[in-house]
C-alpha cells in the first residue's frame, strides 16, 4: 500500500468530515455518517492484513484527536483510544470477512462500513460505559447513545458508501497501491 | 502493533480529567484538516443556510437593523437595572463590578466533531486573539447567540451551541409586547435544536388582573447569572409553540427555536471581554 497517497486521502477525507458531517446529519439530532469509517472499510478490504490493521489504528487515532467531549464539571475532555481500538477491531473484522466478499462491489462497501461501523460503536460505547464505573466525568450516559451511534453507522454505509464507492473504485484504488492478487477475489 | 494497541488501551481507560494535556495535538489536528474543512463547511452552508434567505436585500438590512437596536435598547433597559441595583449595593456597602467593556471578533468555524454525538463547534480564534474561557460568547451577527467558549487553545477555541443535547439548563427571558417586566423560563435544550422550559407566569395584582398571554414569536433573550455579563440580553430564540403545563404547578410550557440553525453555521461574532477578569468574576456559581 503507498502511504503517502493514503495520508493525503486522509487529510481530505478529515477534512470532509469536520466540514460535511454536520451538515449531513439527520435533523438535528446526533446520527450523522462518518467519511472516516468508509475510508477505513475501503482499506481493510483491499490493503494487506497488517497495513489495514495499522491504517485502522491511525484513522482511529486521529478521530480521537479531532474528538472533544463535555465533561460534567463543565469543561471538554480529549478522549483517546477508544475510536483507535474500535476501529482495529473493526478492520479485523473486514479482513475475516473479505475472503468470501466481491471486495469491488459497492454492496460490499455499503454492507462492510455499517458492520465495521457497528462494531466500532459498540467498542466505543462499551470503553466509556466501562469508564462511568469508575466515576469518569464523562457527562452523558454512553448507553443512551448507542442506537444513535448504530443509526449512525447504518447511514454512513448506506449513504457515503453509495456516494463514495466510484470515487473510491475508480479514482483512488488505482494509485492506492493494493496487490493484485488478494483474498478479496471472487473465489 | 501490540505496543500501540496497549498505548491505545492505556488512554482509553484514562479518566478525561487527566487528558487536558492533549489539548495540544487535538488543535494540531484540526488545524491541519482546517484547509479542508472550513471551505467545506463554508459550501454546506451556502447550500443549506442556518437561517431562511431572506431575497429582498433592504428588508434583510433592515430586519437586521431592528434586531440590533432592539438588543440595544435590551442592554440599555437592563443597565439601567444594574444601575439601580448598583446603587442600592453602594448604599449599603456591597463590592459590585463595573460594566464590561467587549470587542468584537468575526471568526469562521473550521469544524464540527469526528463523533457524531458531540456538537462541540471549533473555532478559528484562540488565546492570540484575546479569546477568554469562560467569558467570552459566540454569536451570529452579534445579536443570535450560538454558546459560550469551553476551552481556548494557542489557534482555536471550543463551543458548546445551546442547542446540544449536553447543554446545561438556561435561564431566560420572554419579552411581551406592551409588558415591562419579561417573564421568566429555564430553558432545557431538546436535542431537535429547540429549548423547552416552564414559564413562571406572576401572581395576579390589580394592575394586571389576567396572567399575560405568551404570544408565538416573542423574542427570548439570555438572563442568566451563570452566564458571563458579556452575553446577557442576547437572543435566545423566538416562542415557537406554547403548552399547556401539567402537574400541580400548571405553568406553561414553551418551545423555543433560535432564530438560526447554532450547529450548522459557518462563521461566529465572538463577543471577547476586554478586562477578562472582571468579565469571569461576574460569573456566580456555575458555568454555561
Amino acid at each position: 500500500m503507498n502511504w503517502l497517497v493514503a495520508a493525503v486521502i486522509t487529510w481530505a477525507f478529515f477534512g470532509l468530515e469536520l466540514g460535511l458531517g454536520e451538515m449531513l446529519r439527520i435533523g438535528e439530532g446526533d446520527i450523522g455518517p462518518s467519511f472516516i469509517a468508509v475510508l477505513m472499510t475501503f482499506i481493510a478490504l483491499h490493503a494487506p492484513a497488517k497495513s489495514a490493521t495499522w491504517a485502522a489504528l491511525i484513522l482511529g487515532f486521529l478521530a480521537d484527536l479531532t474528538w472533544t467531549i463535555e465533561r460534567s464539571d463543565g469543561g471538554v475532555g480529549y478522549p483517546l483510544g477508544a475510536t483507535a481500538l474500535g476501529m482495529v477491531l473493526g478492520a479485523r473484522l473486514i479482513i475475516a470477512a473479505r475472503g468470501s466478499l466481491r471486495g469491488d462491489h459497492p454492496l460490499t462497501l455499503i454492507f462492510m462500513t455499517t458492520a465495521a461501523g457497528f462494531v466500532t460503536q459498540i467498542v466505543i460505547t462499551a470503553i466509556f460505559s466501562f469508564r462511568q464505573l469508575y466515576g469518569d466525568a464523562v457527562i452523558r450516559s454512553p448507553t443512551e447513545q448507542l442506537g444513535e451511534r448504530l443509526l449512525s453507522s447504518l447511514y454512513s454505509g448506506l449513504l457515503l458508501g453509495l456516494v463514495l464507492w466510484l470515487p473510491l473504485r475508480f479514482l483512488v484504488q488505482p494509485i492506492m497501491g493494493f496487490p493484485a492478487d488478494r483474498s478479496t477475489r471472487p473465489r | 502493533m501490540t505496543i500501540a494497541i496497549t498505548l491505545m488501551l492505556g488512554f482509553a481507560f484514562t479518566p478525561v480529567r487527566y487528558t487536558n494535556w492533549l489539548s495540544g495535538a487535538h488543535e494540531l489536528a484540526t488545524n491541519i484538516f482546517a484547509p479542508i474543512s472550513q471551505p467545506m463547511r463554508a459550501v454546506a452552508t451556502w447550500l443549506n443556510p442556518p437561517a431562511p434567505e431572506i431575497r429582498d436585500r433592504e428588508l434583510a438590512d433592515l430586519q437586521e437593523e431592528s434586531k440590533n437596536w432592539k438588543t440595544l435598547a435590551r442592554q440599555f433597559e437592563s443597565e439601567n437595572r444594574r444601575l439601580r441595583d448598583l446603587v442600592a449595593d453602594l448604599q449599603s456597602g456591597r463590592r459590585v463590578e463595573p460594566r464590561i467593556a467587549v470587542r468584537y471578533l468575526s471568526r469562521p468555524v473550521i469544524g464540527a466533531q469526528s463523533d457524531p454525538g458531540s456538537a462541540l463547534l471549533t473555532v478559528r480564534a484562540g488565546e492570540g486573539s484575546g479569546v477568554t474561557e469562560r467569558s467570552t460568547v459566540a454569536t451570529v451577527r452579534g445579536v443570535q447567540l450560538v454558546g459560550a467558549v469551553k476551552a481556548v487553545g494557542a489557534r482555536t477555541c471550543t463551543i458548546q451551541p445551546i442547542t446540544s443535547d449536553d447543554h446545561p439548563q438556561i435561564r431566560g427571558a420572554i419579552v411581551l409586547e406592551g409588558r415591562e417586566l419579561p417573564l421568566e423560563t429555564l430553558l432545557t435544550p431538546v436535542g431537535d435544536g429547540t429549548l423547552r422550559g416552564g414559564v413562571e407566569i406572576p401572581a395576579p395584582t390589580p394592575d394586571e388582573p389576567t396572567p399575560p398571554e405568551i404570544t408565538l414569536g416573542s423574542e427570548v433573550v439570555l438572563a442568566d447569572d451563570v452566564w458571563p455579563q458579556t452575553a446577557q440580553q442576547l437572543l435566545i430564540g423566538l416562542v415557537e409553540r406554547v403548552e399547556a403545563g401539567s402537574g400541580d404547578a400548571g405553568r406553561p410550557i414553551v418551545i423555543v427555536r433560535p432564530t438560526v440553525r447554532v450547529r450548522r453555521v459557518s462563521e461566529v461574532v465572538l463577543r471577547i471581554p476586554l478586562d477578562p477578569d472582571t468579565a469571569s468574576s461576574s460569573i456566580s456559581g456555575g458555568r454555561p
